[in-house]
């Protein structure tokens, strides 16, 4: 009677067990539902993740900017782009850059609540002095932004001939010396050079009513993605060189003088055969503004507005945009 | 008999409805191949960096609307031609967008350059 008991209830399980499996095709097709589904909620996943990374990028220009203002109220000038004695014995003969060559991002340090890292740099020795060497690599997230992968190391900074020279914070922001690239010449003052008209240059201490273009309508600072070269917080050595990271990405990208380790310019230029280049130009400079953002890179300006400055952008309305004294009449972008 | 009879009937009308959906299938796919590769557009490698820095020079002129600048573009697209620092396709094809260039079509031509610098680049 038990056994009889059992059978019965074993074929029932079995019968039910029958009834509520799944089919390989039926299996198959749940599987390609949800890949199907997959694939199509993934991108929009990225693209918002993309969008927030992109807008913390912009925030963090927005504060840089603003600590611009902020030092320019304190100090009466903008900050220059590095500080370089250029009269000094070893200066670099090819460039005339000189000690001690801090940056406009480590001068910013005490506007943007870096006042602790402020005080514990000599700013009265060179910014690669053995000294400094410890508090140099700090690693800053106001200057990194979150869209630019490879921005957890610090950069080695190296000469032409690829020897280190030391090692520095990095930094994927840059500021805008406007249409010339004075950086390979051999001149003490970039100011009386044509088309150095940027606001920010070597020693430059630029007054913001020295902006005549108007505020609104000069760049000031921008993206620098370390894809396409290193840049740094801290400021430049002078006789090191920036060249690409990515030479099978960018195979026509050349080297370029200390400076653009802090610097960028938006052509036209006498050394670059008077071209324009906006932001993630194909032609890839390390001397333009570059940006991992899909269809163009995030900039600031001098009113304090950062705004995103597509791919596509025309090369004149770039150029205009970038000098602060230039008197162009800036089109649609 | 009578299930022989129902599964030849089965297979009788099952063939051509196989066969229907085969083509449209095959129709569909056709179709969304021509879609897909009609977009692209077939760009000639650079060489050299060569082509790169015309292409930014074609690209600086078409944004200044300035034909003069233009011109001497194309004659250091002649020049490089001629010291064979550009392939017979990268040559066509600069020709071809400052030809878009000269006949006033600006916008097209910076556009056309950008693409094909994005095409070889990063």
């Amino acid at each position: 009677m038990p056994s009889l008991f059992l059978e019965k209830q074993k074929s029932n399980l079995l019968r039910r067990h029958g009834r509520r499996g799944f089919t390989l095709v039926e299996l198959l097709v749940v599987i390609a539902i949800i890949g199907v589904m997959v694939g199509l909620l993934l991108p929009a996943v990225q693209a918002a993740r993309e969008a927030s990374r992109r807008m913390q990028c912009s925030n963090q220009l927005k504060q840089q900017i603003l600590a611009m203002h902020n030092y320019h109220d304190t100090l009466g000038s903008l900050p220059s782009a590095y500080i370089s004695d250029s009269f000094h014995p070893n200066r670099d003969p090819a460039t005339f850059d000189g000690p001690s060559g801090w940056g406009w991002s480590a001068l910013l340090l005490p506007y943007i609540e870096g006042n602790a890292l402020h005080d514990n740099l000599r700013f009265d020795l060179p910014c690669w002095a053995p000294e400094n060497a410890a508090m140099v690599t700090t690693r800053l997230p106001v200057y990194l932004c979150p869209s630019a992968t490879m921005s957890d190391s610090p950069v080695i900074v190296r000469d032409g001939s690829r020897a280190e020279l030391a090692t520095f914070g990095r930094s994927t922001y840059v500021g805008n010396a406007g249409h010339e690239e004075p950086w390979g010449s051999a001149i003490t003052d970039w100011r009386p050079v044509p088309g150095v008209n940027g606001p920010m240059i070597r020693n430059g201490r630029v007054k913001l009513r020295d902006v005549i273009d108007g505020l609104s309508n000069t760049v000031f600072l921008g993206e620098h993605h370390p894809l396409l070269s290193d840049k740094t917080w801290v400021g430049i050595i002078p006789g090191a060189e920036v060249c690409t990271n990515s030479p099978q990405r960018f195979p026509f990208t050349e080297c370029e003088s200390a400076a653009t380790y802090m610097l960028v310019h938006s052509g036209p230029a006498a050394a670059e055969g008077f071209v324009v280049h906006p932001p993630n130009a194909p032609e890839a400079h390390v001397c333009q503004m570059y940006a991992s953002h899909p269809g163009g890179c995030n900039v600031a300006f001098g009113d304090g507005s950062v705004r995103f400055i597509g791919e596509y952008v025309q090369a004149q309305v770039w150029a205009a945009l970038s000098s602060m004294n230039g008197g162009e009449v800036v089109g649609e972008y | 008999m009578n299930t022989e009879y129902v599964t030849n009937e089965f297979r009788m009308s099952s063939q051509p409805s196989r066969r229907r959906l085969l083509t449209t299938a095959g129709v569909t796919l056709l179709l969304i191949a021509v879609t897909t590769l009609g977009g692209c557009e077939r760009m000639p490698t650079m060489t050299s960096g060569e082509t790169m820095r015309l292409l930014t020079a074609i690209r600086t002129a078409c944004s200044a609307r300035s034909s003069e600048h233009l011109e001497e573009v194309r004659q250091k697209v002649e020049d490089a031609r001629q010291d064979q620092r550009l392939s017979d396709t990268e040559y066509e094809k600069l020709i071809e967008i400052i030809a878009i260039a000269s006949a006033g079509e600006w916008e097209a031509a910076e556009q056309a350059c950008f693409r094909f610098q994005k095409a070889n680049s990063g």
